[in-house]
């Protein structure tokens, strides 16, 4: 009865989360769906002891909930809190001659800088996927060198080298839990600690509405339907907030194309991910921003959807953002060579032929050549090559990137403080088709930049940058040992195993790899991701939806993890490339290469908790389990130079030697 | 290997029209659906979702990942949305997204198809090919407007969910 009743009867809901927690001043749309009413009268809102009734426009209709009925939207865009403290949100009316009303309790945390006028920054790197295991890998290829003399830097369990991201001093763990969901994407993570609140999947630091069943509900997403992803409530970030308050200067540093989802928390609003071509607009024409840019500095890969024929709108980016100002690098030559300018748009790789897609949304996405391609390392001939380098032979390492761009923010005409994201992109992307020397490859290159950014910090006196270390959400490689297999009998993965089980569900299939360098694959089967859509004969039967159930292994002949690694022996061991720094991935002639092995359970993200680790003026804050959204509000209180207790504490540990060190570090 | 047998009643009512002219089978899967299923009978035959919304009342969406031979990270859109109607428990659409364009011409032969555009015929920002395919089920070719343009989504939908979900589209074919 009571759900028909809320059916039928008026109602008002502020579409803010439940706890929601802002910085004072930080914007935020403040939007009241009214349902089952055609008018409303009265309407009151009021922000603790302020009426700021004033601040919402006319009632507008709309189909809420794909419901149909009369229902009301009514909005007042970009508000904020300036009062600390918990704000009582309370909006009362009449609809349709019933009283209605809806209140939220905001948490509105102060933020100041600091009074003398000294300003501090921020590079916040993200390792997209980057969890435990993927930090280990990384540790266990790239700090596992064998010299010249045979003697290898991982010795007895200890390394004489850990990595750059293993030497900051504050570690703590990040819960990163969607608003709808265990599992996360990059949007929703993203928007987690870009905003300090969180969203429901593929949401680019917009809440939930009523008409995102207009889209999200039926997959039918296109220009047509943009304006219900572009409705929804939007939450300001810290790189536009700084920006927009105190001038701080901003930037994002990605090997992916720029409009991907975590370069996209940092500079636009949208509720879908893959509206690329608004993305993108929106870093010309932030909304946060009264119509200005969103960054000072653009550096990645992405050039399609910034060209006139990547996009819908025949817009040509690129064109406008120079007649901006911007200086433009379209090569890593050029970066090196390009003098210092105020504002720069790096865009490193485009597709052959750049094309809006068919929904109007964006063009292809151009990410840029994963590290292990870039540096020419040998895949088996059966593994794909995503954004294989093609014609863009010329594009910059990330840490590169990351140097030119710290050099960009915090040069120039003061130091008015800057606030940089750093984004591993192929660490995820990589591990999606479980290519395991694709991402750990990707993983050193992006602890290569993180050791830029920290050697920069170290340099700066007084101690003015913090710089964190963290994942946006974890997947589900594990490290398991070492690999035993030489180089000439590594499976090609075309030749993968089908293996069958007898369940009580019927027969099971899976396809099982023991491919690919450095990769033996997980001792429990990989279960192919999906079957779903492909009706093959070859592969119905394959499809993760058939595994529940309780195995019974029937067939035992084909076992390839078991051949492939070895759990409880041994070290593994690299040949360090000394022209680019990094580990190679071939056996010298008549030697064994140890690999490391690793497994991979399934293709997709999972909800496991990812480390944080932090360096700097508030690192201190970055210890113990924390939620996600925290990230932004220790950024911002790192920011504020109210850290004198909690970083002197940091430097007594780390430099009196009546504390313990771990080797390496 | 699995027994095709559960979904043979189905397969064979979509026979006729599986069967139709062009040889990329990953186009015409979509003709398998008549948008009569049940929930039951979709799981049948494509599997449980690996996600599934139902956070708006009335509603609620299956999602299914794209097949390993599709670039599928977490910015390829689902393979396929169901979406169906909590209430009555009916399909009122099938969406099906591919990770690159399609030609989906043979889906939309000439004298079946007419064109449309969002806003309107005049201000062609947007194209939809249409194809009835039954009383109250009609299949769209999201973004294309003529045969030999390619499209990354095909939608089947009730007719009579148009007005909700593509109310310009019904205005126009009205």
């Amino acid at each position: 009865v009571s759900t028909l009743l809320g059916q039928s009867t008026p109602n008002v809901r502020i579409l803010l989360p439940e706890r929601t927690r802002l910085l004072q001043g930080q914007l935020v749309d403040l939007v009241l769906e009214v349902r089952n009413a055609k008018a409303v009268t009265g309407l009151t809102v009021t922000a603790g002891s302020n009426d700021i009734t004033a601040n919402f426009g006319t009632p507008a209709a709309a189909d809420l909930d794909c419901a149909g009925g009369s229902n009301l939207v009514i909005r007042a865009n970009l508000q904020s809190f300036d009062t600390p403290g918990t704000v009582k949100l309370t909006a009362s009316m009449s609809a349709d001659g019933t009283s209605v009303t809806d209140s939220r309790d905001i948490e509105v945390r102060a933020f100041q800088l600091p009074a003398d006028g000294t300003r501090r920054n921020v590079v916040l790197f993200i390792g997209d996927a980057m969890g435990t295991a993927y930090r280990d890998a990384a540790r266990l290829v790239s700090r596992a060198i064998v010299d010249s003399n045979g003697k290898n830097s991982l010795r007895e369990g200890f390394f004489d080298n850990l990595l750059e991201m293993d030497k900051m001093p504050v570690s703590g763990m990040s819960m990163t839990y969607g608003s709808d969901s265990v599992v996360p994407d990059s949007a929703n993570t993203g928007s987690s600690w870009a905003t300090g609140n969180k969203t429901f999947l593929a949401s680019v630091n917009s809440f939930a509405d009523g008409t995102d069943c207009k889209w999200r509900f039926n997959g039918q997403t296109n220009t047509t339907t943009l304006q219900y992803m572009l409705d929804n409530p939007r939450v300001e970030n810290l790189w536009q907030y700084l920006k927009r308050r105190f001038g701080y200067r901003t930037g994002i540093v990605t090997t992916a194309d720029v409009t991907d989802a975590t370069p996209a928390v940092e500079g636009a609003y949208s509720a879908y991910r893959q509206a690329r071509a608004e993305i993108a607009r929106q870093y010309l024409e932030n909304p946060m921003l009264g119509g200005q840019p969103a960054f000072d500095v653009i550096l990645g890969g992405g050039l399609d959807q910034f060209v006139s024929a990547g996009r819908k709108d025949s817009r040509n980016l690129v064109q406008e953002f120079q007649s901006k100002g911007y200086q433009f690098a379209g090569s890593a030559t050029d970066l090196k060579n390009n003098g210092y300018a105020w504002r720069v748009l790096g865009l490193f790789r485009g597709n052959p032929t750049a094309a809006a897609n068919s929904s109007g949304l964006a063009a292809s996405d151009s990410n840029m050549t994963v590290a292990y391609d870039k540096l020419g390392l040998s895949r088996p001939a059966s593994e794909s090559v995503p954004n294989a380098i093609g014609s863009y032979t010329d594009q910059p390492m990330l840490d590169l990137m990351t140097q030119k761009a710290i050099d960009y923010l915090s040069g120039g005409f003061g130091s008015p403080g800057f606030i940089l994201m750093v984004e591993g992109a192929s660490i995820d992307k990589e591990s999606h088709p479980n290519n395991a020397a694709g991402t750990i490859w990707d993983t050193i290159e992006f602890d290569k930049a993180v050791g830029v950014a920290r050697a920069w910090a170290a340099k700066r006196n007084p101690k003015d940058t913090l710089v964190v270390v963290t994942a946006d959400h974890d997947q589900s490689m594990s490290v398991i040992g070492v690999s035993n297999i030489p180089d000439t009998e590594y499976l090609d993965r075309s030749k993968n195993v089908q293996a069958s089980w007898s369940t009580a569900r019927g027969q099971q299939a899976v396809t099982v790899f023991g491919d690919s360098y450095t990769n033996a694959r997980a001792g429990l089967p990989w279960i192919n991701a999906s079957g779903n859509g492909d009706f093959s004969a070859s592969r119905v039967n394959t499809g993760a939806q058939y595994s529940p159930g309780t195995f019974a292994l029937t067939q035992t002949a084909d076992a390839p993890a078991t051949d492939t690694y070895v759990t409880y022996s041994g070290f593994p061991g690299y040949s360090l490339d000394s022209k680019t720094g990094y580990p190679t991935n071939t056996a010298k002639s008549g030697v064994m290469l140890r690999r490391l092995a690793v497994g991979f359970r399934t293709g997709d993200h999972t909800g496991t908790s990812v480390p944080v680790t932090a360096e700097g003026p508030g690192s201190f804050l970055f210890t113990g389990y924390m939620d996600q959204t925290d990230i932004f509000f220790k950024m911002a209180t790192s920011l504020t130079g109210d850290t004198a207790d909690g970083d002197k504490f940091v430097d007594t540990v780390l430099t009196n030697s009546r504390y313990p060190k771990t080797p390496g570090k | 290997m699995r027994k095709l047998q559960p979904w043979g009643a189905l397969l064979l009512a979509a026979l006729p029209l599986f069967c139709e002219g062009g040889e990329n089978r990953k186009v015409q899967e979509i003709l398998r659906f008549t948008l009569q299923e049940t929930p039951e009978e979709i799981a049948k035959l494509i599997g449980r979702p690996s996600h599934v919304d139902d956070s708006v009342p009335g509603y609620q969406s299956w999602q299914y990942e794209p097949p390993p031979e599709e670039n599928g990270d977490d910015n390829s859109a689902p393979a396929w949305f169901v979406c169906l109607r909590t209430g009555t428990r009916q399909v009122v659409s099938i969406t099906r997204n591919f990770d690159k364009p399609q030609d989906v011409d043979a889906l939309f032969p000439m004298a079946q198809t007419m064109a449309h555009h969002w806003p309107s015929p005049t201000d062609r920002q947007f194209s939809v090919r249409v194809r009835r395919i039954s009383e109250d089920a009609l299949l769209l070719g999201m973004g294309t407007a003529k045969a030999g343009e390619r499209t990354s989504q095909l939608i089947l939908i009730r007719r009579s969910a148009l007005k909700t979900f593509l109310p310009w589209l019904a205005e126009q074919i009205e």
